[in-house]
């Protein structure tokens, strides 16, 4: 016979570990500082990448001038310039990653909590009916 | 107020029961909509302006992500700039790359969004959208969103970089990329439409998160006035040339739709029925999860109780003799 009590509590952690769990349950794997430092550094990568083409992009708008100047050009101004965009552009990245990081982190916390009370519940009750 | 509520939840009951014949086919007609209205931002490529293309697309566009239309919408602009040169379609690239790197790989909302804004732009809607993004997504609905508006940008800098490049002979590479990028600094107008999403954005957000009863009221008339005073500004300061006309009309039409988005919010976040499968030691389960509906206009029980002071003071004047009678017995 189904226990309908049972099926509840394992509906309830099904869906989650369908769900949000999926990626929930793998970061859970990490501690805060590790979590954040892994993120830290792809976003670095990832904002480093963007930002050189973002300045090659911008660059192309001296295009012609570079072709007729060539070395005359005044490329340590535009490599000045790009270099302290870089580094304002580094320090927002770091401060908005940590900032949505840490609270992605704190939710996914409070979500496994829950999961963890769910799956005890379920444990706790399994063996109450076995040793019936 | 009742009725609205009931309509809402009769809504919800009825989008829980089809949500899986209605979401495929709001997907597929989504994406029609958007890979036509593409096409038409980025005209060059006749070989792919086939109706029959974009029907066969968006019929597996509809049993994907939405995100994905990202992607498709990115591949079939590419496919037009490399009829016209491969200097801008090395351009687009590189902004499709960009964005990619930035947001579009955190999170799905973002591609949605970011295809979403040169749509809206091109349809001459856009001014719908600030608001509505600081009150779904938040802060970090500025990133797609600017990201949207410099595609939409970048296909009218592209149309003039086109004519340049087919009026003017013997024109050596780098003209074209030197064009639009001339154009995408000194544009007054892009500016001022960044600095207008980014402001009303941040501003909706913020308003919208205060611990008030009415916080979204606040967010929706504050977004709304904020954006019309920053176009006037705007137009004022740099004498552009935009209707504000159809700024002001927009604006009172976003606050309208604001209110209905607001009203009718979470329809689809938890309406959807959740099917799991798992196992025990005795049987496999496969389980479909339905949500409760929260009220139902059949259940709906009315008591009205009146005080004792509120019986002696009634007033029997208005009413029939009949009436009168019937209480009189009871």
């Amino acid at each position: 016979m189904i226990d309908a009590t049972r099926v509840r509590m394992m509906t309830k952690l099904a869906v989650y570990e369908s769900g949000e769990g999926k990626k929930e349950l793998k970061m859970h794997r990490y501690s805060k500082r590790t979590y954040l430092s892994l993120k830290q550094l792809e976003s670095f990568f990832a904002m480093t990448l963007a930002y050189f083409l973002g300045a090659v992009l911008y660059s192309s708008r001296y295009y012609s001038e570079i072709v007729t100047k060539g070395l005359a050009f005044d490329y340590r101004q535009l490599i000045l310039h790009m270099l302290c965009g870089y580094v304002i552009v580094t320090l927002l990245n770091f401060i908005v990653t940590d900032w949505i990081c840490r609270r992605k982190y704190d939710r996914m916390t409070a979500h496994v909590e829950e999961y963890d009370k769910n799956l005890y519940a379920l444990k706790t009750y399994l063996e109450r009916e076995e040793m019936k | 107020m009742a009725h609205l509520v009931y309509l809402k939840e009769n809504i919800r009951y009825y989008y829980q029961k089809y949500a899986q014949f209605v979401d495929p086919a709001v997907k597929f007609l989504f994406s029609f909509v958007a890979l036509t209205l593409f096409q038409m931002m980025f005209p060059y490529n006749n070989a792919v302006n086939k109706a029959i293309l974009f029907v066969v697309v968006s019929a597996v566009q509809a049993f994907l992500p939405m995100s994905f239309l990202y992607y498709t919408a990115s591949v079939l602009a590419l496919l037009n700039l490399w009829k016209t040169s491969v200097e801008m379609l090395l351009m687009f690239f590189c902004l499709v790359l960009i964005e990619f790197l930035l947001f579009v790989r955190m999170d799905r909302r973002y591609a949605f969004i970011t295809i979403l804004t040169p749509i809206l732009f091109f349809l001459k809607l856009e001014y719908f959208l600030p608001v509505l993004l600081g009150m779904t997504i938040g802060f970090n609905g500025i990133l797609p969103a600017v990201g949207g508006i410099f595609i939409y940008y970048f296909s009218l800098y592209t149309k003039d970089a086109i004519a340049l490049l087919t009026t003017s002979s013997g024109t050596e590479m780098g003209v074209g990329m030197s064009r639009i990028m001339n154009l995408m600094v000194i544009d007054k107008s892009l500016l001022v439409v960044l600095v207008t999403f980014c402001l009303v954005i941040f501003i909706s957000t913020l308003l919208y998160q205060l611990f008030h009863e009415k916080a979204w009221m606040f967010a929706i008339i504050i977004g709304n006035i904020t954006m019309v005073l920053i176009m006037l500004s705007g137009r004022l300061i740099f004498e552009l040339n935009y209707s504000i006309v159809r700024v002001f009309v927009e604006a009172f039409l976003a606050m309208g739709l604001a209110v209905l988005v607001q009203f009718f919010e979470g329809i689809g976040d938890f309406s959807r029925m959740e099917k799991v499968s798992f196992e025990d030691d005795e049987y496999i389960y496969y389980v479909k999860a339905v949500p409760k509906i929260k009220v139902s206009q059949s259940e709906h029980n009315v008591t009205d109780i009146k005080s004792e002071e509120e019986e002696e003071t009634f007033d029997f004047s208005m009413m029939d003799s009949e009436e009168k009678e019937q209480i009189k017995r009871e």
